[in-house]
């Protein structure tokens, strides 16, 4: 099916990452998880060697059809760094253990570490330089980077963060940021360094639905930005949450996409950004748990509609792919894609309908 | 004084809302009145504003802890002089370390009269059931961040029925759940609620069905 169409995957994100017209709408999935499945071992088997990431990851995009690969573990991998432990299940990516910051007073004596020096983070490194031989020119390699204003979330557990952030000593806020600024620019460049072509910035924080605007502005934006400005390659800001309350400053952070919740109105993040940034998004991916096929389409129709007029449109969902959601299904979504999502020159969906 | 301490709370002004409480203290008026009504009309009269607008979890978050700050005000003169409404046994789902929306939670159904275990994070299935059991509760309450661990909720229900807690209704709150609008059907929950206000609106549902 691929070599009908007029570009590679790789060609196809990469040119609506410059806010030029693709042949149709680029795909963007997201799993840590379905690529263990392709290569037939249990979650914790897949994560102990970067080849097995790499060679699922292949695999899984050779089976669905989308247009990414990434070396993207789990969300704790980079508190890994920092000391905390994965809690592994069978069903699902692992999830947090207790958090390493126990009291705001540790943030005195913390020292960031350095990601190259994580053995955790080095097998990521290998994954993705492995993913990049294989995926050269094909596929485009993301690598996957938490913010330094989400990543206090997994250092210190959310709600110790979030006191810290709106209550808490501005001394040791400021400590905590430039830890987290200064590591989440050297593993993202570490990242590209490997072969990744763009980075996704995971940054929860941003979404209005963990901040208000008025806090963002104040407390938080001017970190992303700095820390945007320090990675070299293309950022992709990923909000997981809502990010319409916020779209029209985010461009300004220096990023080339912004990903959207489930909640957004497309077309009104797309006018908020104007251009300067490409939106992805459109699909819920916990509502794919219960989708039959023609739900599927009909959800990227909806998307299409309402995001993919005029280019600068990424298809993409706002988090992970869970581990039950089948790779058939993924195939129609993308099918999908490819069968309403064509652009003609001018960047309008041709109507194959 | 209510709309001064409602403002508080919309301004996320912690200091402001203690000065309201120390200066109703200072004119000798009783926590129990205090919370009947100031504390508890604002907060349902700030839930009543979530109905209205999508709120983000940082302002939330102020009001939980500004509610929070309060009961540990007042609370020991409401406690032995008010009726609570029902007992609630709070955690969150095994393996998830999330706890900030529990927290929430847990201060918005004792500002509305319930009494609130609080179990903590990560709790299995079982010590919540047999706490639940021991304490004479009448709800569970559940909340999880992560997909698997909301998944993981399942157990709880599957522990209530091998130990015949079927009486006790079980609450389940989190972002898969919102996200998903039937996975609490899935996890054999009773209801689920999106924010700390309509838990305590969902709660008091359950608890009339319970009569």
């Amino acid at each position: 099916m691929a070599a009908e169409e007029g570009m590679t995957s790789f060609q196809r994100l990469s040119t609506a990452l410059r806010m030029a017209i693709p042949d149709r709408v680029p795909v963007v999935l997201v799993s840590t998880t379905h690529g263990a499945r392709e290569v037939g071992l249990s979650l914790p088997e897949y994560f102990r060697r970067p080849e097995n990431v790499a060679e699922g990851q292949i695999r899984f995009a050779e089976r669905v059809g989308h247009d990414n690969v990434d070396a993207y573990y789990y969300v704790v991998r980079e508190a890994e760094a920092f000391g905390a432990e994965a809690a592994f299940s069978e069903n699902g990516p692992p999830g947090m253990g207790p958090p390493v910051i126990r009291s705001p007073a540790e943030i005195d004596t913390l020292e960031g570490p350095d990601p190259l020096a994580s053995p955790h983070l080095k097998a990521v490194l290998q994954s993705t330089e492995l993913l990049a031989r294989r995926a050269r020119g094909r596929w485009l390699v993301l690598g996957h980077a938490l913010g330094p204003c989400s990543l206090p979330i997994l250092l210190m557990g959310i709600d110790a963060w979030m006191e810290l952030l709106l209550f808490g000593s501005a001394s040791r806020r400021r400590r905590l940021l430039q830890i987290t600024s200064r590591f989440s620019v050297a593993w993202a460049n570490a990242l590209l360094s490997a072969g990744a072509d763009a980075i996704a910035l995971v940054e929860p924080m941003v979404s209005t639905t963990l901040v208000a605007r008025d806090q963002a502005v104040r407390l938080l934006l001017p970190v992303v930005r700095r820390v945007v400005r320090a990675v070299r390659g293309p950022v992709i800001l990923w909000g997981i949450g809502a990010i319409q309350g916020v779209a029209d400053l985010l461009p300004g952070l220096g990023v080339r996409a912004v990903s959207t919740d489930p909640g957004d109105d497309l077309l009104e993040v797309k006018r908020a950004v104007a251009g300067r940034a490409a939106v992805l998004g459109g699909l819920n991916d916990l509502a794919m748990l219960s989708w039959t096929p023609d739900d599927a389409e009909a959800a990227v129709r909806r998307a299409l509609e309402r995001g993919a007029p005029g280019g600068g449109f990424i298809l993409s969902h706002q988090l992970e792919i869970p581990f039950s959601v089948s790779s058939d299904l993924l195939g129609r979504i993308v099918e999908a894609a490819r069968r309403w999502g064509r652009y003609d020159g001018r960047g309008e969906l041709q109507d194959d309908g | 004084m209510r709309q001064r301490f409602l403002d508080a709370l919309r301004a996320s002004d912690r200091r402001g809302a203690r000065r309201i409480l120390r200066e109703a203290r200072d004119r000798k008026i009783d926590g129990s009145t205090l919370m009947r009504e100031v504390v508890a009309p604002a907060v349902e009269e700030i839930g009543r504003d979530w109905r209205e607008e999508d709120l983000s979890l940082s302002r939330v978050y102020a009001v939980g802890l500004i509610v929070e700050d309060c009961l540990q005000f007042l609370e020991p003169s409401v406690r032995s002089s008010d009726k609570p409404q029902g007992k609630v046994v709070i955690g969150t789902a095994r393996g998830d370390y999330h706890g900030l929306g529990k927290r929430i939670v847990a201060a918005f159904l004792r500002a509305a009269g319930f009494t609130v275990v609080d179990l903590g994070m990560s709790v299995a299935p079982e010590s919540l059931v047999e706490r639940a059991m021991a304490e004479g509760a009448r709800i569970i309450a559940v909340s999880a961040l992560m997909l698997d661990a909301a998944l993981g909720i399942a157990a709880v229900r599957s522990e209530m029925e091998r130990l015949g807690a079927t009486s006790i209704k079980l609450l389940v709150g989190g972002a898969p759940f919102r996200y998903n609008p039937d996975l609490w059907k899935t996890v054999g929950a009773d209801a689920t609620a999106p924010n700390a206000y309509e838990a305590i609106v969902t709660a008091r549902w359950l608890l009339e069905r319970q009569e």
